[in-house]
């Protein structure tokens, strides 16, 4: 495999499961991309802290589960990566029911902020040193209940659940209930958040995000679909990487059940990802476009971006949540006929994504205002743990596709494209390049598909199995981490990109101008479909607070001078 | 209330325009009927040409961009009708709404009233001229009152950044027209130095156009539509009108003086007609620069532009003396 | 310096791509996947549609004496495995999406089955093709157990055994 990398500190991994195996803990389970330990909450920390001194680990997300009927506790799983040893290293913490407390690690891993709210929220469990704000779920939600708790089901919370409007409206005998949103909504965002700028003159000083109005408790509502059922509701997470998360779904099954996919299907995933590669970044160069007034260059990108959706529908049968995926390999299968035909519709594309970008990167307004706006230091993008192209565009080369290898990512070697001045315009330029070696990787990936069936025949389902499955999407990377039922997944956990890169966006706005707001937050490229959750974070006095979301919507804007 | 209002601004519309347009006859003589007859279709078309023109730049910039835009050329005529029908919604003070707003409206009218009798009359003087600017930059700041009369922030943010914009381009617009008139009224007629000052008037002027790359007031995606955030129903669509008469004027403006150098047209109502034609073939020309630039900030506008007047101007004495040497 | 005017001639060429729909058709490829239809022929009421739609689109409800496949395309998402699972591959993905309608009952599509009611308890439980359809694949050991509930068809197989002792 990637032997340059394995060559090299090897005896790093060693010292590593020796400490592991030396704790006053059960002896670690090593597989071949997995190192899982159960420790006790009082070591956690200390854990934690040797963990962080680990070169090259990134937090890649963290899980909170219920496993009171199983096992009687509850359960937290901290997923970490050795991006050089492609390795993971999860650490499970057992939680007892009566005293549902855990030391918060925010100190030591500044990425696990959310992740800890988020279980905070919907598990019940406390961190010390946590204010207990609600963040993910609505103000007027009913204490104590926690939705992701085996105690309730889907149809419990649907009746425990009755917003405000719709009780007063009974109240007051009125006919229809009209909901007005006041606030999400702008022209610069395609999705309803929350940024409030303080701007003093032009200069922004400071941000405020809410968000979260589109959280849809998709992760309780897979526990009540079948295994195959849940691919159709992965995709749906999210409007343009959508097979992204079905792929990631059936990965993380697939690694927790130990089904092994036929090749055939593999290449399949692989050419239907790298087509989503592609015509996310052309749809989000349009976009970079029309925020910067470039409307011309908009219609052209997205003009190109046009055939790439009509070969989807050829290969797939819709143009956007494809239905392809199910446990154990794909629906459909590609033909001579559409090998071919996929292979001169990005003979054309190539070409004219070059010409265009030439000529749309050399309109004077676009190069200097994406030159040297929006910057994120290196050591920022590393200490927060972001992922694909924005942390890309600062330096860090951290890719999936390579780290951790998946379908047939395994026979093919993919460098992760790298800028390293970090501003708005480096970003871009790694979405270009991006195309240009999509397009070479499913050239690869057309010529050696391998013969073979598409699925495999049946398999059978094992409860209580860890799984992980990641996969690179446009945005960066997915994480699904998943422990199997008897006919559905028993605990699922869902991460796109977008939640771990929404973490930068104050430090690329301050000190900038308010005209360079808009493009700043696109070059993200946030999808927050995938992602919905609320903080509030004031950059000078470092503190974190909780605004409820009327007080933002009643009191409106406010200015500084 | 409503009513009430409106009739109070259209009193005093009414005896705005009649004080100019007595006061700017200045002496001159009583024309004969077909000067009349062409100042009035000179008029007329300053009048019902503009949204026609919107419509015809909205369908080349449809096909710069590879797509149908709107059905007809007459689309802009049916906005601003289909504006004209909705509910009003105003403010309590009234006054400080409508007033400024049917001011400017009329100012544009008077502006093309002015503007048609100078050409066919064929009698520009400096105050004529003056005037012009002085009424232009009277309907700029009209229109700011009304963006102002809002706290909405981004009303003010953009109120600003048209505020800056504009003191920096009325400097050098007014600055090239007076130029423009002492080079065009100089008996022996300079080609050259003409040049030298009718390039950067044509750009002063496409600046205040208020048009891609430099329409900082209306920015759509950075500031949910800017200055023009509270306007709605008919006020807008009297906005509307309002500026793309104005851009008419000012299109026409370069115009003007190249025509008056070039006096060759006899007749007088050709010489209307060719006036405006060239000034349709202007406005189009804008329009195609407009669509394949991006919009620009408005700090980087500020350094480019007074690096470009200042340039004009040293260029243009330069060329002034080299012209008095030889 | 100049090269983003090359724009005007690049449009030149491409011309316009955007049609006028619905004037004109649109572009619809050969596997594009559309509302199913349901053969009333071949269904034989067994529900296994029913039990794999993702949204449940497809319901099998017992109305006015007859087994019913309600199809509704409100809740569809075209996902197609309602026609990958169909035993007697009845289910067929069409290529419509011209789906909106002006009244909510258009929207539902019914097939309807015979019903067969329990010879002992009277409760209707399945369709008259479903269990023609396992009888003549069983054959024999079946006849005295077909029309019988499940219920009463584990009482009856209760009672013969303890007949026997």
């Amino acid at each position: 495999m990637k032997e340059s990398y394995n060559v090299v500190k090897n005896d790093e991994l060693s010292s590593l499961y020796n400490y592991l195996s030396n704790l006053k803990a059960p002896p670690p389970t090593i597989e071949e991309d997995l190192v899982k330990i159960i420790i006790r909450r009082e070591n956690l920390r200390e854990v934690i802290e040797y963990l962080s001194k680990c070169d090259g680990i990134f937090l890649r997300t963290m899980m909170a589960s219920d496993e009171r009927k199983v096992e009687g506790f509850f359960k937290l799983y901290y997923v970490f990566g050795l991006d050089k040893h492609h390795k993971n290293i999860v650490i499970e913490v057992p939680i007892s029911e009566e005293d549902p407390v855990v030391p918060s690690i925010v100190d030591i891993v500044k990425a696990i902020d959310w992740y800890e709210r988020e279980a905070q929220d919907l598990m019940g469990i406390k961190f010390s040193e946590k204010i207990p704000h609600k963040f993910v779920l609505p103000d007027d939600w009913p204490e104590n209940v926690h939705p992701l708790r085996k105690d309730y089901t889907i149809q419990d919370l649907s009746k425990l659940y009755k917003p405000r409007v719709v009780a007063h409206a009974k109240e007051v005998e009125a006919e229809a209930v009209v909901v007005v949103p006041i606030g999400p909504y702008h022209p610069a965002l395609h999705e309803p958040e929350y940024f409030e700028l303080y701007v003093r003159g032009e200069k922004v000083v400071d941000t405020r995000y809410v968000g979260f109005m589109v959280h849809r408790g998709i992760e309780k509502l897979g526990e009540s679909m079948k295994y195959d059922q849940v691919p159709f509701l992965a995709e749906r997470i999210c409007g343009i990487c959508g097979f992204v998360h079905s792929t990631s779904y059936c990965q993380a099954i697939e690694r927790a059940l130990k089904i092994n996919v036929p090749e055939r299907a593999e290449y399949i995933r692989s050419t239907i990802l790298e087509i989503e590669r592609i015509h996310s970044h052309l749809l989000w160069i349009g976009v970079a476009f029309h925020l910067l007034g470039y409307d011309t260059g908009f219609m052209h990108a997205w003009r190109i971006r046009e055939q790439v959706m009509i070969l989807a529908e050829l290969l797939t049968g819709s143009r956007k949540t494809y239905g392809l995926n199910i446990v154990g390999g794909v629906r459909r299968d590609i033909d001579e006929d559409k090998v071919k035909k996929s292979l001169e519709v990005l003979d054309k594309v190539e070409k004219e994504v070059k010409n265009f970008i030439d000529i749309a990167l050399s309109v004077p307004q676009v190069k200097t205002r994406l030159k040297g706006t929006g910057y994120l230091p290196k050591p920022d993008a590393i200490a927060l743990s972001l992922v694909g192209p924005t942390t890309r565009g600062s330096g860090v080369p951290r890719d999936v596709r390579r780290d951790y290898p998946y379908a047939a990512y395994k026979y093919l070697d993919v460098e992760p494209i790298t800028r390293s001045e970090g501003d708005n315009m480096a970003r871009a330029e790694v979405r270009v390049e991006e195309v240009f070696q999509s397009i070479a990787i499913l050239r690869q990936l057309l010529d050696k598909i391998p013969r073979g069936s598409i699925a495999i025949e049946s398999w059978e389902a094992e409860p209580y199995k860890f799984g992980i499955g990641a996969v690179e999407a446009p945005r960066g990377e997915v994480i699904h981490v998943i422990i199997t039922g008897t006919y559905s997944p028993y605990r699922w956990r869902v991460r796109a990109p977008t939640y771990q890169n929404l973490l930068a966006i104050p430090i690329m706005l301050r000190d900038g101008d308010l005209a360079d707001a808009p493009v700043t937050i696109a070059s993200i490229d946030p999808c927050f479909s995938c992602t919905d959750r609320a903080i509030v974070i004031n950059i000078r006095s470092k503190k974190v607070e909780e605004v409820p979301l009327s007080f933002l919507s009643t009191k409106g804007l406010k200015l500084t001078r | 209330m409503l009513v009430r209002g409106f009739l109070i601004s259209f009193i005093i519309n009414i005896r705005i325009a009649i004080i100019i347009i007595n006061n700017n006859h200045f002496g001159d003589p009583m024309a004969d009927p077909l000067d009349i007859a062409t100042i009035i279709a000179s008029v007329l078309l300053y009048v019902f040409l503009p949204p026609l023109l919107d419509g015809v730049e909205r369908k080349i910039k449809a096909d710069i961009q590879s797509r149908y835009g709107p059905p007809t050329i007459f689309q802009t005529w049916f906005d601003i009708l289909k504006l004209m029908s909705k509910e009003v919604v105003i403010p309590i003070n009234y006054i400080f709404y409508i007033v400024p707003i049917s001011l400017s409206f009329t100012l544009s009218i008077v502006l093309s009233v002015i503007m048609s009798q100078i050409i066919t009359l064929s009698n520009m003087s400096l105050m004529k001229i003056i005037s012009v600017f002085v009424f232009l930059t009277s309907i700029h700041v009209l229109n700011m009152l009304t963006y102002l009369f809002s706290s909405n922030p981004f009303s003010i943010i953009g109120t600003f950044r048209v505020m800056t914009l504009n003191i920096l381009n009325e400097v050098g617009l007014a600055l090239f027209l007076i130029l423009m008139f002492i080079v065009v009224t100089n008996s022996p007629c300079s080609i050259m130095l003409s040049l030298f000052t009718i390039t950067p008037l044509t750009i002063a002027v496409y600046i205040s156009h208020g048009r891609l790359p430099y329409d900082l007031h209306e920015a759509e995606p950075e500031l949910a539509s800017g200055s023009l955030i509270e306007f709605s129903g008919p006020i807008l669509g009297l906005y509307l009108y309002s500026h793309l008469i104005e851009r008419y004027i000012l299109t026409s403006l370069p115009i003007l003086f190249i025509i008056y150098m070039f006096k060759v047209f006899q007749n007088v109502f050709v010489m209307s007609l060719v006036f405006h034609v060239f000034t349709i073939v202007l406005y189009i020309i804008f329009a195609v620069v407009s669509v394949i630039l991006g919009r620009s900030k408005v700090n980087l506008a500020v350094k480019t532009l007074a690096f470009l007047y200042f340039l004009a101007i040293i260029i243009w004495i330069g060329v002034y003396i080299v012209e008095r040497i030889i | 310096m100049v090269k983003f005017v090359r724009v005007i001639p690049l449009a030149t060429k491409v011309g316009t791509v955007t049609i006028k729909y619905p004037f004109e058709k649109p572009l619809v490829t050969e596997s594009f996947r559309g509302a199913i239809e349901v053969d009333p022929s071949k269904c034989t009421g067994c529900g296994a549609c029913t039990r794999i739609c993702p949204p449940k689109a497809l319901s099998l409800i017992v109305e006015g004496g007859s087994l019913i496949l309600r199809y509704f395309v409100g809740k569809c998402i075209f996902c197609g495995m309602c026609a990958d699972t169909c035993p007697e591959k009845a289910i067929k993905v069409t290529r419509e999406f011209e789906l909106a309608s002006e009244h909510i009952y258009d929207l539902y599509t019914d097939v309807e089955h015979e019903i067969i009611t329990c010879k002992r308890c009277g409760t209707k439980f399945v369709s008259k093709k479903l269990v023609d359809k396992v009888r003549s694949k069983v054959g024999e050991p079946l006849d005295e157990l077909a029309y019988l509930c499940p219920t009463c068809r584990r009482i009856e197989m209760l009672s013969k055994t303890l007949i026997f002792r």
